[in-house]
């Protein structure tokens, strides 16, 4: 912010966009994200997008739960499954899509409820324990034969066509433009969280749950609040995904899914919910992408397992020796170095 | 440590930069690429050879990888074959072939990403891998009309108009396994009892309905079901039950891949189960069972471990008098594979029968297109090759065969065939197979 500039009421102060350039680069980055399919619109890109849009809800949701709560979880897989295959159901049986697909996430956010239970008693590491045991449950539950009538079973589940009332949306840039739709409505939704009295509270629970609770929050109904929020945004993403690509298996969300989620919130910016998130799927799914394409590129052979794999490990151990508070906060620095150029603060 | 910090930090967004920008102009290479008709030929050709590129789809860093390479390397030894002019009249006909590999981890979001890079990149038909990507990727191949080669074999695929594979599907070897253990227990005048082991996968749990069945129309009781999960550690416990249901005198059907079947054979071993035997699914006991096993258990477990698969396995196939297996082995060893096993057979076996549907359609003068592939796979007739019972597909009836050959490990770790079961075939509904063949239906 410029110095010497105040304002005198507290929305102008609050304000997401205060200054022209926030206009001019919300309008050009929303411009940017919404056409650039139309100069580079290969289906291969446009579903690497949609990867990436389906999974950071996923994020945005754990981000909100460990980041905002410090409540950690490693059932996001779990939830994008349960998301999946609920939003589907609910289509077959007469729920238009897009009204399917929240829907879902309401659904699935009692079971988030439900795992989220323990978190009064259980922290950290025991805390984690028992939301892996939630994602093995979900995970094994929905293998069994009995579940078939849900998952597919032996086969995938396929989920209709998107459609918006009469027009069903086939191209994939239509989906695309939906699917972005949706998630930019959501992680606006949840950057207004951070700065509400929920987030408040969240951040109270977070950094000491004890004072929270002596100044008058709710620790439980703030931390299963959390796990709702967190289960929700993780439905809704892998019920896009399931409209994207029109078929899920019971393979299509793991435990490692689970495990590129939590890697990508700690990547991206731990308590950075929207930006953190988006950051951070970007780098877990579009970095390991980016080298494949590349080596495929270059023409290496042979070894280009190993290489992606050994550079993959090395910058994401590169962050988190240099740059522990994520992506976001390197972009900030790097604002910043911009912003004052040539001169800096030290 | 500021300075530092700053300079990794650089660092990672010019790589970031780089491989963006590598994509980019990749995807824009790609595109002018597949526009182009006519790619070029390789170094040193003596003739311009024109490229038909195939989208390899493989796991070879994934949960699944360890049988992953060995059909990447089987795939690559044949493409190779074809491409020094050594195998099929491709070369002849003025074709190379181009296998586009791509590592998908067993991920299938990322199967399902790599294959709109495929479609890009303008490939005529994907030799994809298991049952993950293939069920996940019946959606977008129907719709496109690409054939998928698979090494997942259930018989629901059978009827996709686009999906193929070249071994009798998991049912129909399940019900060999069935016969067999019949038989077995008859020609000793006991009473036959089979147990299944089976993961809680779609793979493990596709060929029960069938098993079932076939249990009750042969005459032979199931007698206990048990879930060994394929990263199970042990099973005795499972073993225990099953031995408190059974009896000492069991077959027990195992239904996961190699490293559980080695978990419920050397659990097997531990509790004495000395005159069980166990048989398993194509993808269980292998060439590299023994080593896993240790010298000791496989001593003992020799001539009690059964396989069921639709190849030759690897110590039949080297020592072929036959101009095929001999090029088999030539390039299979050439690529410095140290423990070749059935899997790489049964990769070369896929690609030999793909190339043949490539090769019929360019003798009948048509064109390279994937649908009509497709209907070379279907009217090309029957496919021979030393290592398989012909393999034949009919317009919406994609089951290769029904022929299914039985394996003993002997004691000394080798494996011996010592039967040869056909299976009637039956028709392709419901209730002969005992499960939904139809699924969601075909989009």
């Amino acid at each position: 912010m410029p110095a010497g500039i105040f304002f005198e009421r507290y929305r102008r102060d609050m304000a997401f966009l205060k200054w022209p350039i926030h206009y001019v680069g919300l309008a050009i980055g929303m411009a940017a994200l919404y056409l650039w399919p139309l100069a580079a619109g290969y289906d291969y890109l446009l579903r690497l997008a949609i990867w990436i849009a389906a999974w950071s809800m996923a994020a945005a949701g754990l981000n909100v739960l460990f980041g905002l709560t410090g409540q950690i979880s490693l059932a996001q897989g779990a939830f994008m499954a349960l998301g999946a295959f609920t939003s589907i159901w609910l289509a077959t049986n007469g729920v238009p899509p897009l009204l399917a697909i929240p829907l879902a996430g309401l659904l699935v956010t009692a079971v988030g409820l439900l795992f989220g239970l323990p978190s009064l008693r259980l922290k950290e590491l025991y805390l984690l324990i028992s939301t892996l045991a939630a994602q093995f449950v979900i995970d094994w539950l929905l293998r069994t034969e009995g579940m078939a009538w849900f998952t597919g079973g032996a086969y995938a589940k396929l989920a209709p066509p998107l459609t918006i009332g009469p027009i069903t949306v086939a191209d994939t840039y239509g989906i695309y433009v939906v699917i972005l739709t949706i998630v930019v409505l959501h992680l606006a939704a949840l950057a207004n969280i951070g700065r509400s009295y929920i987030g408040r509270a969240l951040k109270a629970v977070r950094d000491r749950d004890i004072a929270a609770e002596i100044i008058g929050v709710n620790v439980f109904k703030y931390k299963l609040l959390a796990f709702m929020i967190s289960a929700y945004m993780a439905a809704v993403g892998g019920a896009l995904w399931a409209f994207a690509v029109r078929s899920v298996t019971v393979e299509s969300f793991t435990f490692f899914t689970s495990l590129e989620v939590l890697a990508a919130v700690l990547i991206g910016g731990l308590g950075r919910v929207v930006w953190g998130s988006m950051l951070g799927t970007v780098f877990i799914i579009g970095v390991p992408e980016a080298i494949k394409m590349a080596f495929l590129w270059l023409g290496v052979r042979g070894i280009d397992i190993a290489l992606r794999d050994a550079v993959f490990g090395a910058l994401i151990l590169a962050f988190l020796l240099y740059e522990p508070l994520g992506l976001t906060e390197l972009l900030r620095k790097i604002k910043e170095r911009i912003r004052l150029f040539p001169f800096r603060y030290y | 440590m500021r300075g530092v910090s700053k300079a990794v930090g650089i660092a990672i967004v010019v790589v970031i930069v780089a491989v963006i920008a590598a994509i980019l102009a990749m995807q824009g290479q790609q595109a002018q690429m597949a526009a182009a008709e006519q790619p070029t030929a390789p170094a040193g050709a003596p003739m311009e050879l024109k490229t038909i590129t195939i989208g390899c789809l493989v796991d070879l860093s994934g949960p699944t990888s360890g049988v992953g390479v060995d059909v990447s390397v089987g795939q690559k030894a044949f493409v190779s074959a074809v491409n020094d002019g050594k195998i099929t009249r491709l070369k002849e006909l003025g074709y190379r072939l181009e296998c586009i590999e791509r590592d998908f981890a067993y991920k299938v979001p990322e199967a399902q990403t790599a294959y709109q890079a495929f479609k890009q990149q303008g490939v005529v038909m994907i030799w994809g891998w298991g049952t993950g990507d293939t069920l996940a990727l019946a959606v977008d191949i129907n719709r496109d009309g690409i054939p998928y080669t698979s090494y997942s074999y259930t018989v629901t695929l059978t009827n996709n108009p686009y999906n193929f594979f070249m071994m009798p599907t998991y049912q129909d070897q399940a019900r060999a396994a069935v016969r067999f253990v019949k038989k077995y227990f008859e020609e000793r005048g006991l009473e036959p009892k089979l147990a299944l082991t089976y993961p809680n996968v779609p793979y493990g749990l596709e060929p029960l309905p069938t098993i079932r069945l076939e249990a009750e129309k042969a005459g032979v009781a199931i007698c206990a079901e048990e879930i060994v999960e394929l990263t199970a550690t042990t099973a005795r416990e499972q073993l225990t039950r099953i031995r408190g249901k059974c009896g000492e005198d069991v077959a027990i059907w195992i239904g996961g891949t190699l490293s559980s079947a080695v978990v419920i054979a050397k659990s097997a071993y531990e509790l004495g189960m000395d005159r069980a035997i166990l048989i398993s699914n194509i993808w269980g006991f292998n060439e590299k069972t023994a080593k896993l096993l240790g010298p000791e258990a496989t001593q003992a477990l020799g001539g009690r471990l059964y396989r069921v698969t639709g190849a030759k396995m690897w110590d039949e196939v080297a020592e072929m008098d036959d101009p095929q297996a001999r090029l088999l082995v030539q390039y299979i060893t050439a690529q410095g594979v140290k423990t070749p096993t059935e899997v790489m057979v049964r990769a070369w076996i896929n690609a030999y029968v793909s190339a043949k549907a490539l090769e019929y359609l360019i003798e009948q003068g048509k064109e390279i297109t994937p649908e009509n592939i497709k209907w070379a796979f279907e009217n090309m007739g029957p496919v021979e090759t030393p290592f398989a019972p012909p393999i034949q597909f009919k317009p919406g009836d994609h089951r290769p065969g029904f022929t299914t050959f039985v394996y003993v490990m002997n004691g000394d770790g080798s494996w011996s065939q010592v039967d040869t079961v056909e299976v009637e075939e039956l028709p392709l509904t419901n209730e002969a197979y005992g499960l939904d063949l139809q699924g969601d239906g075909v989009p």
